[in-house]
């Protein structure tokens, strides 16, 4: 019960730091940041994957309900639910996964934690990036932008990660 | 019928989510903007409130950085009042447009969809299309309302078109944002035979109806003719600074039912 709390409560977290401060500082149209993926990487390895499919749509939505963008964060939250099952698999480490260890840095090592994140983040943002500007023309500004936000997003998202993750 | 049975169980995984993201793809390319803002904006009342709270909170900060700022807009508008009395013009009466002041409580700036957040509504007497102005300049256009918050369309906004002119001769033309640089919009169908010098003013051309005309959008910072059509494409450098933008006033045109019912009129002599 407790355990299932603190996801809730890291849910409220990371939709608030998103739309009330990352959303609302400017550093360069190139820098974005996004951090309420991090939810659906933190979420248990035994978590029923309808549920994180559920999930990843509900956080896409709630991002959706505070940017005026309807179903772009919606579709792009269920990708990074629907991937992380893959990207787990192909980065399993040897003796496998322990279901009752969270997945984070302390049980997985920094190296494993960073390569999930960043094949999930550029996933991520690759789609947001070239569905919010559908101009061919404009493709190397897009993979650009991609680009420097995925790395902006990492640094973010591990910050968030070390906040956040289970000390014990 | 077994094997397709046996199919989708196997794949039932992966259907549920390409169902999924179809409705989520459905949903994003085939609403249109207003639709996006009044669906999912800001502007009702959950968020609204969220935001606005947190808002409060970080003003404190900022406070007074903005008391100098207001100071000044303070000081510029008993000029221009000054300046309107010697002259001797009236001052646009009940008939004309009228400000409703409101204050910024949210906005993004450096995605290609942008939006801001203002903390007065319908209550307010704020509508859908009105024009929104700052401090410096023209800033978009309501396009949610709530009881009490609505949301703008900012300038920089792909969908966003504007009527401008250029202050110097009145050719007008269209301004659109490329999505590219927050403070650079594009000012396209200027003919190629007009004089066009960097610095010139751009200003509002007053044809919508949800602007005045003459209000500040930019200046020209660069122009380029296009040799096969003849018509220039102009950068302009915008007046508002969408990075610190606090306060803002929605423009209500008193005349706009006036205006649009002859439009209508006129419509059904054709």
């Amino acid at each position: 019960m407790i355990e299932k709390l603190k996801y809730i409560l890291y849910f409220v977290v990371l939709l608030l730091v998103q739309t009330l401060i990352l959303d609302q500082i400017c550093v360069s149209v190139y820098v974005n940041a996004f951090v309420y993926i991090l939810f659906m990487m933190m979420l248990p390895i035994d978590t029923n994957k309808y549920l994180v499919l559920l999930l990843g749509l509900l956080m896409g939505l709630c991002v959706d309900m505070f940017g005026a963008t309807l179903g772009l964060h919606a579709s792009a939250g269920l990708l990074v639910s629907f991937v992380r099952t893959f990207v787990l698999d192909i980065y399993s480490p040897h003796d496998g996964y322990v279901p009752n260890k969270q997945l984070n840095v302390r049980n997985y090592g920094y190296l494993w934690f960073l390569k999930y994140a960043f094949t999930i983040i550029i996933i991520h943002h690759l789609w947001i990036f070239i569905f919010e500007n559908m101009n061919f023309a404009n493709i190397l500004f897009t993979l650009a932008k991609a680009g420097v936000s995925s790395l902006t997003s990492l640094a973010v998202i591990l910050l968030f990660h070390l906040l956040l993750m289970t000390r014990k | 019928m077994r094997n397709l049975l046996d199919f989708i169980v196997k794949y039932a995984y992966f259907i549920i989510f390409i169902l999924l993201e179809t409705l989520c793809l459905v949903l994003f390319f085939s609403s249109n903007p207003y639709q996006r803002y009044s669906f999912s904006s800001s502007s009702n009342i959950v968020t609204g409130t969220i935001a606005e709270k947190w808002s409060q909170l970080v003003q404190y900060i900022t406070l007074s950085d903005e008391n100098e700022a207001l100071k000044k807009e303070n000081a510029d508008l008993r000029n221009r009042l000054e300046s309107y009395r010697r002259s001797n013009i009236p001052v646009l009466g009940k008939k004309g447009f009228e400000y409703i002041p409101a204050t910024v409580i949210s906005a993004t700036t450096n995605r290609e969809m942008n939006v801001i957040t203002v903390n007065a509504g319908k209550n307010a007497g704020i509508e859908n299309e009105m024009g929104v102005i700052g401090r410096d300049g023209v800033v978009g256009i309501i396009s949610s309302v709530s009881d009490k918050y609505s949301s703008v369309m900012p300038i920089i906004h792909p969908d966003a078109r504007i009527s401008v002119k250029l202050a110097e001769n009145g050719y007008f033309g269209s301004l659109s944002w490329n999505g590219r640089d927050v403070r650079v919009a594009t000012f396209s169908e200027v003919p190629g035979y007009v004089k066009v010098n960097i610095g010139d003013e751009i200003v509002t051309s007053g044809f919508s109806a949800i602007f005045p005309e003459g209000i500040l959008v930019g200046c020209v910072k660069s122009f380029e003719k296009d040799l096969s059509t003849d018509f220039y494409t102009i950068e302009v450098d915008l007046a508002t600074d969408f990075h610190n933008i606090k306060y803002i006033y929605a423009i209500k045109n008193n005349n706009k039912n006036e205006i649009s019912e002859t439009d209508k009129g006129g419509q059904k002599k054709k």
